[in-house]
């Protein structure tokens, strides 16, 4: 199996199985232009969100393989699961996944956001950001 | 050479030797100054002729001090999704995933969120969905509005209804539109608004407009509009008014909110007759009103009245308007009253007989 070599913002190198890789269209396109010898440098990407990000493809590759015996549930659960995190995390998933050209993760995590929005009035809404942005400092 | 460091002063400055840790082991052993130079990261020591790297703590207390700084305009907070994400993820990605109802609700967050909501990119597709395709301002404000108006309505109830309409469309249409475009926001909103609440005084069912056509003008035409509604205690009988909406430019040269009030009526049976609920018999009690609709913001009413003709066994629907005004230029809709009637003859239907049942 080929590996492509991704490189985080920290420096930091995560392998990975071309296959996981080309799920990204950003870094696709990368591999057709600079091949496999170098390593991909993704500036824009720290190495936590890098690692969610192969987690999320990872799982889901797995999950669409003919073998698979996760049913739709347990995807849910997972994808749950996964955007269960705090707002500055997921704005920065939100970030690399929209970097990356992950069309999938892009639009759980849009969703997650649209959805702490949805059916709030504004005050609300502007309550809601400033309140974590007050419990951050 | 830079501008002269009296940013913190001697006392907060222990020695010039200490600050220039950017020197080598050699230099570090000179004496410099204490008069030091900065210019951006670097410290420009001028003795040594050299840039020092500025020292950790200097950097920070220099911080500190532009972080103390009263500022009229907070920092944008990074957990503000506008400002982590940018404007342009918010409209292509997230306003996309709202209901047009939501997104209105964005446009009341804050004056930033105001404008990133307020884009064309947001509202083109849901207005292309309406068949509105290319669209001058102060229609897309209209649509705005109606998209509001719509999903609000649909969504049975929720209780930040009167916010979103009175709030977020007056603060957007009087920001954006001016004082005309609010005048015919204001207009629609209210002319909207008013006729179905005024027809469920008249009883269970509410009006539908049938159809709506453009009749006198250029550019900015009269509208004529048709609406049916069934006479809310007789199931069966269907009535249709047509009345005219003024143009755009005669409503500004002239009583903006004004609509004329003559209406033509016609009542038809549509299905078999069924006594709902008791209606009013006899001269004494002057028949009684299926519909009323706003035609002015005060004082100007349309209405439409049922009479029952018990010796003819019939059923007459009057339509006419009530007004303040006594001026006597307007006669046309003032004196105009508008008539239908339909025999119940062989209809099996004694409306007297009826009403005791259901009594």
């Amino acid at each position: 199996m080929v590996k492509v070599t991704l490189k985080s913002a920290e420096g930091d190198v995560f392998e990975v199985d071309e296959e996981l890789a080309l799920e990204s269209l950003m870094v696709k396109n990368m591999i057709e232009d600079v091949g496999l010898d170098s390593a991909i440098s993704l500036p824009n990407v720290s190495s936590t969100i890098l690692a969610k990000v192969i987690e999320y493809i990872k799982f889901h590759m797995d999950a669409q393989k003919d073998g698979s015996k996760k049913t739709s549930e347990e995807i849910k659960a997972f994808d749950d699961d996964f955007v269960n995190v705090g707002i500055p995390t997921l704005f920065e998933m939100v970030l690399a996944s929209n970097y990356l050209n992950v069309k999938s993760l892009l639009s759980l995590t849009c969703n997650t956001v649209a959805n702490m929005i949805k059916t709030k009035p504004p005050a609300e809404v502007k309550e809601m950001f400033t309140s974590a942005k007050q419990a951050k400092a | 050479m830079g501008m002269r460091c009296g940013f913190f002063g001697k006392s907060s400055v222990p020695t010039a030797k200490a600050m220039c840790s950017g020197l080598d082991s050699e230099e570090k052993s000179r004496d410099c100054p204490s008069t030091l130079y900065y210019s951006g990261n670097l410290i420009d020591c001028g003795p040594c002729r050299r840039l020092c790297v500025r020292p950790r703590y200097i950097a920070a207390l220099e911080e500190e001090k532009i972080r103390s700084w009263p500022r009229r305009i907070p920092a944008p907070g990074p957990l503000d999704p506008l400002q982590a994400l940018g404007s342009v993820l918010m409209q292509e990605k997230i306003f996309p995933m709202l209901a047009s109802v939501d997104v209105g609700k964005c446009l009341a967050v804050s004056k930033s969120w105001r404008t990133c909501a307020v884009h064309d990119c947001v509202w083109k597709k849901r207005c292309e969905g309406l068949s509105y395709g290319k669209l001058m301002r102060w229609n897309r404000y209209y649509v705005l509005y109606k998209l509001l108006v719509l999903e609000v309505d649909q969504s049975c109830r929720p209780p930040w209804r009167c916010e979103i309409l009175l709030g977020t469309a007056t603060r957007v249409f009087l920001a954006s539109v001016g004082t005309a475009g609010a005048a015919a926001a204001a207009l629609l909103f209210f002319g909207d608004r008013f006729q179905p609440a005024v027809a469920e005084s008249g009883g269970a069912a509410a009006a539908t407009k049938i159809g709506q056509f453009k009749a006198s003008g250029l550019l900015f035409n009269d509208i004529v509009e048709v609406t049916a509604l069934p006479d809310p205690k007789i199931e069966g009988i269907t009535i249709h008014i047509s009345n005219v909406k003024r143009s755009l430019t005669e409503r500004l040269s002239r009583d903006f909110f004004a609509d004329p009030s003559q209406a033509s009526v016609s009542a038809s049976q549509t299905g078999p007759l069924r006594l709902v609920s008791p209606i009013a018999l006899g001269l004494k009690v002057k028949g009684e009103e299926v519909f009323s609709a706003k035609r002015n913001l005060f004082f100007k009413t349309m209405h439409v009245r049922r009479i029952y003709d018990e010796a003819n066994n019939a059923l007459v629907y009057v339509a006419y308007s009530t007004r303040v005004s006594q001026d006597m230029s307007e006669p046309n809709s003032r004196y105009r009253t508008s008539l239908s009637s339909i025999s119940l003859y062989g209809q099996n239907f004694n409306a007297k007989q009826l009403e005791e049942n259901v009594e």
